[in-house]
């Protein structure tokens, strides 16, 4: 068996940049919501996009892809979309000696990235055959079970506007992504970056950076890094102070959030927290690790009440709030640093 | 972590110190409380202590430590994750070490504890500090920068005085007059320089204080000792034809003790007796010297009984010496009370310094007359208060004192104005008697009207205070002391200065002074 060494977490780093660098050679100006990506799939965690059309979500999913040399789906939801549509179905074929049987169709679930394009305009029916996919990283077809390639990864988008006609994706269901990354407009600075890279009548190619076993080893070894025991701590106070009935719980939580985060959301800062010491080539958490995957993994587990809707307050808002009021472990000795 | 928790407890801390300090500071400024910068100095270095000690008994855990030092390198959760993850066969726990071992390696211990100063704290400590020390040596309010011309002139008359009471009580030559000097010397020059009127009323409590010090405790059980057997001889002398005064008694009846008969001798004897037992108390000396007197009488040893009567006026005298000396304590004591007093009102913003030797009309009540009158010593300064019921002229009151010493003082006291309402007079009955007055009467001689019992009649003055010596010749009615007599004893009752067992003894004597007076 190989020993781990320093060397072996440097190079994940490397690898890690490396990634990175190759996505943003198509997705210029988005850092953040590459390195989130990364981070989802580093530990095995989906995540939703949140953006106007536009934003280069589709291309985002391709450039990891390639970056990574792993396969690729994309299945725009919409209404009429059945769950068949994706696990994949059992279809009557007739062999060569005429016999006749049921062979199974895989359907667009069995990639190692999904882009679930517009989830919330599929029925829920359609969208629970997806998110059962997404927990249980298999699915069951006329009684057989068939696992999903790993890395599995979906990459779900929704659309803020255009509400009418879709299905809004329960709390329940929404617990089941690790992230919720909003997608920003970019900026003219980027948009102008975007212009020269897209309009020249050629492509920018994503080259290969990772072959698909080092990414599988980085994904192995996320969660062996362990979290000190006060960053435990630190994230479950976090997600104490979540919820408007604690005793933690800051005036604004109390005001604005009916429900607080769940025990997922605490498993998700710390699973992603793990990935990003991963990336960063360290063997241990740090808190600012914990405080870097708080917001993308808490934002969409917080339901706000009607006061934070008709005041215009956002999860990020309480969220900051939160990090804010629940200081981060400290000896208890006034004073010292 | 100790040094770093005692710094940053200092600075939090530290402005409520100076806000302390500035109080009690203020409280020194504006009140006599004068140990501020005491009471400020025990402040801070009980708060230094306390700092000290808690941080000596501060638990610091290894993971308080580690934690400390990686917020202190910026190792960002490295040695406190090292210090859990410590399994040797865990290669991630392994790594952890090596990391945490290099960044240890890397940094310099002296940054793993910083010392943070808080700029708010300390600006905020140093501006209270710099106003409790500038609130410390300001002068005290009410000092001379805020002393009014009058409280200047009372302070500079109230020094004038007790110069002159200096000079009286030099001129009085007794056995203490030297120690009484130099206090009063010591006051005069204090209030001049007093930079305020607490300030000088603290030099006046002080030099009222080393005077008291300088008091006998048995002052006043001699002092009745040596009075009361001068007033028992001048009433009964030992022998006809005796000079008045105690010693000169005891001389007389030593140089003709062979020209008594025997039943003289023994009734001389007895009377010696009863003297020395009276004497036993207050004047022990005096009462041995008496007593071997009366035994030698007895026995007819008149050789011995002469040494011991030449013994006994010797002692009186003395005893009239060391009653001088301590009278002056007593009587330079009072001057000084009443200097605190007529320093106190103009201080208060009441009536201006009192005009001693002025006389002032009283308020009338209706069918009594009563003359006050007081001598400063000295120099004849008096003060007299007549009160009537309407305005008539009335008889002025003439005081003489003394004070201790030999300067004969005088003074006039007030124009005492008779009431002339019609009403029972019932104070026919004059004790005419003359009875030794005691040489304090020198400082405050009152003449003391009798016989008006709560009479509504027309009041007369009667008595009159001759000037007392300092020998303790002058004799007075005696039903003028008397009364005063009873209250001094009374007071000394009350004062608890006497002994237990002495009480009974004084009470006893002056209910029969009392029912002889009825």
């Amino acid at each position: 068996m190989v020993r781990l060494e320093q060397a072996n977490l440097d190079d994940y780093a490397a690898v890690a940049r490396t990634v990175e660098s190759a996505v943003g050679t198509m997705i210029a100006g988005q850092p953040d919501l590459i390195r989130q990506t990364l981070v989802g799939l580093l530990a095995e965690g989906h995540v939703l996009l949140e953006g106007v059309p536009g934003l280069g979500k589709t291309e985002l999913v391709k450039a990891f892809s390639h970056a990574i040399g792993v396969g690729f789906s994309r299945v725009q939801f919409t209404p009429d979309l059945m769950p068949a549509d994706i696990v994949g179905t059992q279809v009557l074929e007739e062999d060569e000696s005429g016999h006749r049987r049921f062979q199974y169709q895989a359907g667009p679930v069995f990639t190692n990235l999904l882009l679930a394009d517009e989830i919330n305009r599929a029925t829920p029916k359609t969208q629970a055959a997806l998110l059962e996919a997404m927990q249980e990283r298999q699915v069951t077809v006329a009684g057989r079970t068939r696992d999903l390639p790993r890395p599995f990864l979906v990459l779900a988008t929704q659309n803020p506007i255009e509400l009418e006609g879709t299905y809004p994706l329960p709390e329940a269901q929404l617990d089941r992504f690790m992230f919720k990354v909003t997608v920003h407009p970019p900026t003219a600075e980027v948009l102008e970056e975007i212009l020269r890279r897209t309009t020249t009548g050629s492509v920018p190619e994503v080259p290969l950076a990772a072959d698909i076993e080092t990414i599988g080893s980085m994904i192995a070894l996320t969660p062996q890094l362990p979290v000190a025991t006060h960053l435990l701590q630190y994230v479950s106070r976090i997600i104490e102070a979540t919820h408007p009935e604690g005793d933690t719980a800051s005036p604004p939580v109390k005001r604005y959030v009916r429900w607080g985060a769940s025990p997922r959301g605490a498993q998700s800062i710390v699973l992603a927290a793990k990935a990003a010491a991963m990336i960063d080539g360290r063997p241990h958490v740090t808190a600012e690790d914990i405080r870097w995957a708080a917001p993308a993994a808490l934002r969409h587990r917080l339901v706000l009440g009607y006061e934070a809707t008709a005041e215009g307050v956002r999860s990020d808002a309480i969220i900051d709030e939160v990090l804010h009021s629940v200081p981060e472990p400290r000896p208890e000795i006034r004073g010292v640093p | 972590m100790r040094l770093a928790w005692l710094s940053a407890t200092a600075q939090r801390f530290a402005p409520y110190l100076g806000l302390a300090l500035i109080l009690i500071l203020a409280l020194q400024w504006s009140t006599p409380f004068a140990d501020g910068w005491l009471v400020a100095a025990g402040l801070v270095g009980t708060f230094l202590l306390a700092l000290i000690i808690i941080a000596s008994a501060i638990r610091i855990t290894d993971w308080d430590a580690s934690r400390a030092a990686e917020r202190g390198l910026a190792a960002r959760d490295a040695l406190t994750s090292a210090l859990e993850f410590d399994d040797p066969d865990d290669d991630v726990h392994r790594l952890i070490q090596i990391r945490a071992e290099h960044l240890v390696e890397r940094s310099d211990p002296s940054r793993a504890i910083p010392f943070r100063a808080d700029g708010s704290r300390l600006r905020q400590s140093g501006m209270t500090a710099a106003l409790a020390l500038l609130i410390g040596l300001l002068p005290p309010l009410g000092s001379s920068t805020a002393l009014s011309a009058d409280i200047e002139a009372a302070l500079d008359a109230e020094a004038a005085q007790i110069e002159k009471l200096a000079a009286a009580v030099a001129a009085a030559d007794v056995e203490t007059s030297d120690e009484i000097i130099a206090e009063l010397e010591r006051l005069a020059q204090e209030l001049r320089d007093a930079e305020s009127l607490e300030q000088a009323l603290q030099s006046l409590d002080d030099a009222d204080t080393r005077l008291a010090a300088k008091l006998d405790p048995a002052f006043l059980s001699q002092k009745a000792a040596v009075q009361g057997l001068a007033r028992d001889l001048a009433l009964r002398p030992l022998a006809d034809g005796a000079p008045l005064d105690a010693a000169s008694q005891f001389d007389h009846l030593a140089e003709s003790l062979s020209s008594l008969s025997d039943p003289e001798r023994a009734a001389l004897a007895d009377r010696l007796s009863d003297l020395a037992e009276s004497q036993a108390a207050g004047n022990p000396e005096l009462s041995g010297h008496l007593a071997d007197a009366s035994r030698a009488l007895d026995e007819g040893d008149l050789s011995e009984a002469r040494i011991s009567l030449e013994e006994a006026a010797r002692q009186q005298r003395t005893g009239f010496d060391q009653l001088g000396g301590q009278q002056a304590l007593v009587e330079t004591s009072r001057a000084l009370d009443g200097a605190r007093t007529r320093l106190s009102e103009e201080g208060a913003g009441q009536s201006g310094l009192a005009d001693g030797g002025q006389g002032e009309d009283g308020q009338g009540q209706p069918g009594e007359g009563q003359g006050s009158g007081q001598g400063q010593s000295g120099d004849g300064q008096g003060q007299g208060a007549g009160v009537g019921g309407q305005p008539q002229d009335g008889a002025a009151g003439e005081i003489t004192g003394v004070a201790p010493g030999d300067g004969s003082a005088s003074g006039d006291g007030g124009q005492g104005r008779i009431g002339a309402d019609v009403g029972q007079d019932h104070g026919t009955d004059v004790e005419t008697a003359e009875v030794f007055a005691p040489i304090d009467e020198g400082a405050l001689a009152d003449l003391v009207q009798v016989g008006i019992d709560g009479g509504a009649g027309e009041g007369d003055i009667v008595g009159r205070a001759d000037g007392l010596t300092q020998r303790g010749e002058s004799i007075v009615p005696y039903a003028q002391v008397l009364p005063e007599y009873l209250n001094e004893a009374a007071d000394a009752l009350g004062e608890l200065r006497l002994p237990p067992s002495m009480r009974s003894i004084v009470q006893a004597y002056f209910d029969l002074l009392a029912a002889e007076a009825r």
